[in-house]
């Protein structure tokens, strides 16, 4: 067979299982894709950070804050292997804070990163003011140490 | 069909510099491959949950994958396959390769996070595998590769930029839309150094409503005229573009598809036509003797 026609046959092939896996699965099968990411302009957002509360004075506050009322000191997750966009995905999407979710969310920290330390794994939510500029809230979802875990009174279990 | 002629060109006698530049760029495939392989399996050694399965992971359960070595023994069998592959060890290699590391994927990304830094690599292997498997001869499978490459590669950006206009129709270009991205990202960088701050060009944009909306109004021409790669004479710029819109990504919103860059690259100039003409010289004739030796022993 000529190659134009294996070629033809081919690719015509892969459109179609490429339009077939996108249809089928939220427009994501690796490595097909309708690439959404950053389609929807102007929508809130979701991310993660952790903070480093080990030598700070006051209790944890469990209320929703701002960049300046950050508990703490910052704990780079680079510095410690972690991903930051799991950490913010594996905070966003979760919709129950159970058991397993807890321990899921505890293995991301090895060890020795807990290790005589308080880390609070917190949410951070960005959406367009009133006055078209953006504002960033932050809340405090789990208070880690190296052999307990504290779950902010305000999220569902 | 014209567009078939354009991106596969079978008829069209092949160059030493063609075979040459295939090699090489097979070579960079093949070592992206592998580093993917072995970056993800090591990473999925700290995974125990699945939070959003994944292209197969929606229909096989992939925790099989966690709690064990079993990442790392994938990694080491999609870099024997690989290799094999790359030797032209039998004709499914490639193929096996793809989905092992298909699999190596949704084991990795279960966690929540979509990622699309692999997505070109991902087509360019499985253009890779599809040539290997069903064609007999080595400059059909070179050009296979090649114009499913190109194909794939444009259609992936102007199925973004088609994306965004029906999400969200030609408003997404509103500047204040930037913003919002510049500070999410502001906020991941935070996260991952403890730094919290703007660069030069961040603080010009969150400055400037116009200059945002300007930004995102050349970043969406630019993907969404992508297809035009599909034509040899536009491929240069066109390509060239899309480089310079990941250099934008990188610079305003600190997100980096390096692999994705490097294949860019070699996808944006004739470095055929180049190193045919520089092996016009017999000092470079000389040089690449030894690469040129491997590409035809293992066309």
């Amino acid at each position: 067979m000529h190659p134009r026609r294996t070629s033809v046959r081919l690719l015509t092939g892969t459109l179609l299982v490429y339009a077939l896996l996108v249809a089928t699965n939220l427009g994501e099968f690796w490595p097909f894709s309708i690439y959404p990411m950053f389609s929807q302009g102007g929508h809130p957002w979701s991310r993660a950070l952790v903070r480093d509360v080990t030598h700070a004075d006051a209790p944890v506050p469990w209320d929703t804050l701002t960049l300046a009322d950050l508990p703490g000191e910052p704990f780079a997750t680079l510095d410690h292997g972690i991903d930051p966009i799991d950490l913010a995905n594996f905070v966003s999407k979760t919709k129950r804070w159970d058991a397993e979710r807890l321990d899921g969310l505890a293995r991301m920290f090895e060890a020795e990163h807990l290790d005589g330390r308080r880390l609070l794994v917190m949410r951070a939510h960005g959406r367009l003011s009133d006055s078209d500029t953006v504002a960033v809230s932050f809340v405090p979802y789990v208070l880690l140490q190296q052999d307990s875990l504290a779950l902010n009174p305000h999220l569902p279990r | 069909m014209r567009l078939f002629k354009q991106l596969f060109d079978f008829d069209r006698p092949e160059t030493p510099g063609e075979v040459l530049f295939f090699k090489l760029f097979e070579l960079f495939i093949v070592y992206a491959t592998l580093n993917l392989a072995w970056q993800w399996g090591f990473y999925t050694l700290r995974i125990s949950d699945i939070v959003l399965p994944l292209g197969m992971a929606r229909y096989v359960d992939v925790s099989f994958m966690f709690g064990d070595v079993l990442p790392l023994v994938n990694a080491a069998l999609i870099t024997i396959l690989a290799v094999l592959g790359f030797f032209r060890v039998g004709r499914f290699a490639y193929l096996a390769a793809f989905l092992l590391l298909h699999l190596q994927y949704a084991a990795r990304f279960s966690l929540g996070e979509i990622p699309h830094s692999a997505n070109m690599l991902g087509m360019t292997l499985l253009g890779l595998a599809l040539a290997m498997a069903a064609f007999d001869e080595a400059r059909p499978r070179r050009r296979f590769t090649m114009g499913f490459t190109y194909f794939f590669v444009g259609l992936g950006y102007t199925l973004a930029a088609f994306c965004k206009l029906i999400a969200t129709g030609p408003s997404w270009a509103d500047g204040s839309h930037l913003w919002m991205w510049v500070f999410e990202k502001g906020v991941d960088a935070y996260a991952k150094t403890g730094v919290f701050g703007f660069n030069f060009l961040q603080e010009l944009i969150l400055g400037s409503h116009l200059l945002a909306t300007v930004f995102l109004t050349i970043g969406l021409v630019t993907e969404f005229f992508a297809f035009l790669m599909w034509w040899p004479r536009f491929r240069t710029p066109v390509v060239l573009g899309v480089i310079a819109l990941h250099v934008g990504i990188y610079v305003v919103m600190n997100i980096l598809f390096i692999f994705s860059m490097y294949e860019l690259i070699f996808l944006a100039f004739p470095w055929a036509v180049w190193i045919d003409r520089a092996l016009r010289h017999a000092t470079v004739r000389a040089l690449l003797r030894p690469l040129q030796g491997l590409s035809l022993r293992f066309a």
